[in-house]
């Protein structure tokens, strides 16, 4: 609930138990004003019943004079109307009586008389039987009635005859006398009681209150007349106007008024203080709380009061706030720049391209390796983390030395070249750089290399295409040169041959020595000219047309042709023999080529065999390579002449008409083939050339070599 | 006696063969020791045979061989070519021209006589 609620409630509060007891007070004021009212009711009664009594006092007297009943009585024998006349109607005005009635002791109206000149009242008011009931227990009576001229008060008495002044005998007869309750009576007993006087008939007295009671500052007093049998017949209200209460009720009034405006001022005054004292404050305050900000009220930060205090420790509260505020912010805003130095320093390391390092310096412990360390070194940054530089072995223990050595003396190492060894035992080159450094205690290395292995390779590749293509202008200017060559020693060879063989045809000379001569030189011609042809073949080799083909085929091929060779001119035992293989292997190769290569290692091989021997020949797939093994049990081939047996012109076999060049030939040929050609040989026992082939997956039918 | 022309500029190449062929007495021989002179007697001495060098001054012998059979009096004459030059590009351009063989230098005369007569007989 808001203070000001609670103050609302308070004042409220406050205003209605004032406007309570101003009731209450009224309320007390009211009895107090019963209780005048009964003491002026009261003296409102007794001063009626006074008036009553001193009116009515006259017609008593009227009723109770024995000198004059003591006359009544003796005219009640006489029956004397004049006296009658002359002593009763004068005795009217006397009296102040308005109407007498005289009986006779039966009840018959004896006389009647009244001032008013009118027969109304005449008659009697009451009936002859009435009478004597009327006084059966009392010699006099009094009650009201009600007659033609109005409400009339009658009194009555019995009379006893001269001769029995007690009344002890029946009466002799009974006098009626009555006075009208008019208008003029009425305004006497006012007069008197100083009352307002009113009569009504019990029939129509109204019902609204105009009895006995107090209103409107006026005091109502009524009473009821009863006639002879004691039963109401008329009321008499009297009104009166007390002085006293008229100044009680506007004394009242006038406080009533003076309380409730009082309490009005009584609201306002407190609902104006109490919202400038403590609302308002409170307020303002509260507001200043809410907005974070200091409180710049000048009325608050004048008073004297509570909240004077309180907003000034409110305002020191703030301004020592504000302080711790900047002091925060100034703290953060400096740890966010250390933090994005951080990040920033992480960031470069991490996403560096360059493999870096961090590691001790005493031990070499890694501390940590960026993405590119562990990409390159195919370590797990796990592995790296947790280990030393020597455990790793990604260094040498020679490049170790050199990098620490150099870190040791100079305190860094710059662009040192060093091989590295990965996870897989893969090695690269890297250019290596490393700096120690000192981060508080720690004396730390920051290592960055540059893997340069794809460059180098790249380097390896373009020397080896220049150099590639060095050599095949090489081969290619050797090839023009060996064409003009062989073109120019084959005229001459043709013009000598030609000369021999005209010679030896037109020859007439018998002389076997002629005769062996020319054959000698025909025979040197034709050695000559295959030394051209090899060469020519060697240096100028024709063009490769290539097709598929299972190795055993080949091998199949070049035996067919060896052995149509050798019934020419060998007589050895020789034993030539195929091993063919299951493989699904083929090469992509010059058939022909292949066929003149295997020929010619062949022959080599029969040549080697002395006698009797053995030359297996086979093909088998090794290392996504297709192997031609050549095999015989031949006299083999001295140690020293193995590393010379491809270079051109190196022979063992001058006596046999070897060129020199058969190897050198079939290096060549195999080499176009992007294939190797090895000799593995020992004296006495036999050599085994083995040729290998790049291997193609698709071949043609499995069934075309056999 | 079958008529053989012989162009070749090596006139002692020539000289042999004319020597050799005439030997066997089945060939009169025709020597003609530059291209033009060759295409000249081919044309007049309408020889059963042309011999042609290839490598020779101011014509070689595949022009010659093109002259020869573009020409219509020479154009069904066989022509072997015999030449040192031994390459298979040279080999090549020849068949392009329709030469029946071709011979390299040096060769046997029997070689030489042999090839002579398997072309003439498949001519005839």
């Amino acid at each position: 609930m808001k203070v000001q609620t609670k103050l609302l409630i308070l004042i409220i509060f406050c205003t209605t138990s004032f406007i309570g007891l101003a009731v209450l007070y009224k309320g007390m004021e009211k009895s107090r004003l019963d209780s005048l009212f009964k003491a002026e009711e009261s003296a409102s009664a007794v001063a009626f019943e006074k008036a009553i009594y001193l009116l009515g006092r006259s017609l008593e007297i009227y009723t109770s004079d024995r000198s004059y009943l003591g006359e009544i009585a003796r005219f009640l024998e006489t029956g004397d109307k004049d006296w009658a006349k002359m002593n009763i109607d004068g005795s009217l005005a006397i009296h102040k009586v308005n109407s007498i009635w005289v009986y006779k002791k039966d009840g018959s109206l004896l006389y009647s008389a009244n001032d008013m000149g009118e027969d109304c009242l005449t008659d009697s008011p009451v009936d002859r039987r009435v009478l004597e009931d009327l006084f059966a227990d009392s010699r006099s009576c009094r009650f009201f009635t009600e007659t033609r001229c109005g409400p009339m008060e009658l009194r009555g008495t019995a009379i006893d005859a001269a001769s029995d002044p007690e009344g002890k005998r029946q009466p002799s007869g009974y006098l009626l006398a009555g006075r009208l309750w008019d208008k003029g009576y009425l305004a006497d007993i006012s007069s008197i009681t100083g009352a307002k006087v009113s009569v009504e008939l019990i029939g129509r007295v109204p019902s609204d209150g105009r009895s006995t009671g107090e209103k409107g500052g006026l005091i109502y007093y009524a009473r009821s007349m009863n006639d002879w049998k004691n039963r109401p017949v008329f009321q008499l209200t009297i009104v009166r106007k007390p002085e006293s209460i008229g100044i009680f009720n506007r004394a009242s009034n006038q406080t009533m008024i003076v309380m409730v405006l009082y309490s009005i001022l009584l609201f306002v005054v407190l609902w104006v203080s109490l919202t400038n004292w403590i609302y308002i404050p409170l307020k303002r305050i509260s507001k200043a709380v809410l907005d974070k900000r200091p409180i710049e009220d000048k009325i608050l930060l004048r008073r004297n009061d509570e909240f004077g205090d309180m907003t000034s420790i409110m305002n020191k509260f703030y301004e020592h706030r504000e302080r711790l505020v900047s002091e925060v912010v100034a703290h953060r805003s400096a740890e966010s720049a250390l933090r994005l130095s951080e990040e920033k320093f992480a960031k470069a390391f991490r996403a560096n391209p360059n493999p870096m390092a961090i590691f001790m310096r005493a031990d070499g412990k890694f501390l940590d390796a960026n993405d590119a360390f562990t990409g390159l070194t195919g370590y797990t940054r796990k592995q790296v983390l947790g280990s030393q530089l020597d455990k790793l072995n990604i260094l040498s223990p020679e490049s170790r030395a050199i990098v620490m050595g150099a870190l040791e003396d100079k305190g860094m190492i710059r662009d040192a070249e060093l091989d590295i060894t990965t996870a897989s035992g893969e090695k690269r080159s890297w250019i290596f750089s490393a700096s120690a450094i000192d981060i508080g205690e720690d004396k730390i290395i920051l290592a960055v290399a540059n893997d340069i292995t794809e460059r180098k390779m790249a380097e390896k590749n373009l020397y080896d295409a220049q150099n590639q293509l060095v050599q095949a202008e090489k081969l290619a200017a050797l090839g023009r040169f060996a064409s003009g060559l062989a073109h120019e020693i084959k005229n001459p060879l043709a013009i000598l041959l030609g000369g021999i063989e005209y010679l030896r045809d037109k020859l007439t000379s018998t002389e076997p020595e002629v005769r062996e001569a020319i054959v000698k030189m025909r025979e040197a011609i034709m050695r000559a000219n295959i030394v051209v042809k090899d060469l020519l073949a060697f240096a100028r080799p024709s063009k490769l047309i290539y097709e598929k083909v299972h190795p055993n085929a080949l091998i199949h091929d070049a035996i067919g042709f060896v052995e149509l060779f050798r019934h020419k001119s060998d007589t050895a035992d020789i034993d030539i023999r195929q091993e063919p293989t299951e493989e699904e292997v083929y090469v992509e190769v010059d058939k022909n080529q292949i066929q003149q290569v295997l020929f010619n290692i062949l022959l080599n091989a029969i040549e080697a065999v002395p006698m009797s021997g053995e030359i297996v020949i086979k093909a088998y797939s090794i290392d996504g390579s297709c192997a031609i093994e050549v095999r015989d049990t031949g006299h083999g081939i001295a140690k020293e002449d193995l590393p010379k047996l491809f270079e051109p012109f190196f022979t063992t076999k001058r006596d046999k008409k070897g060129t020199g060049l058969g190897l050198s030939i079939v290096k060549s040929i195999i080499e176009r083939h992007r294939g190797k050609i090895s000799v593995e040989s020992e004296l006495g026992k036999g050599t085994k050339v083995t040729i290998t082939l790049p291997s193609v997956v698709a071949g043609p039918q499995k069934e075309a070599w056999r | 006696m079958r008529k053989i022309l012989v162009i070749d500029d090596e006139k002692d190449f020539g000289f042999f063969v004319e020597q050799n062929l005439e030997l066997t007495g089945a060939y009169n021989v025709i020597l003609a020791s530059s291209a033009k002179e060759g295409i000249k007697a081919a044309i007049r001495q309408k020889p059963d045979l042309i011999l042609l060098d290839v490598v020779m001054p101011e014509m070689s012998g595949f022009e010659v061989l093109k002259t020869l059979k573009e020409t219509r009096a020479t154009t069904s004459i066989p022509v072997i070519m015999l030449t040192a030059v031994d390459t298979d590009e040279a080999k090549e351009t020849a068949l392009s021209f329709y030469n029946e063989d071709y011979i390299v230098k040096p060769v046997a005369i029997s070689e030489l006589k042999a090839k002579i007569d398997a072309v003439l007989s498949r001519k005839y």
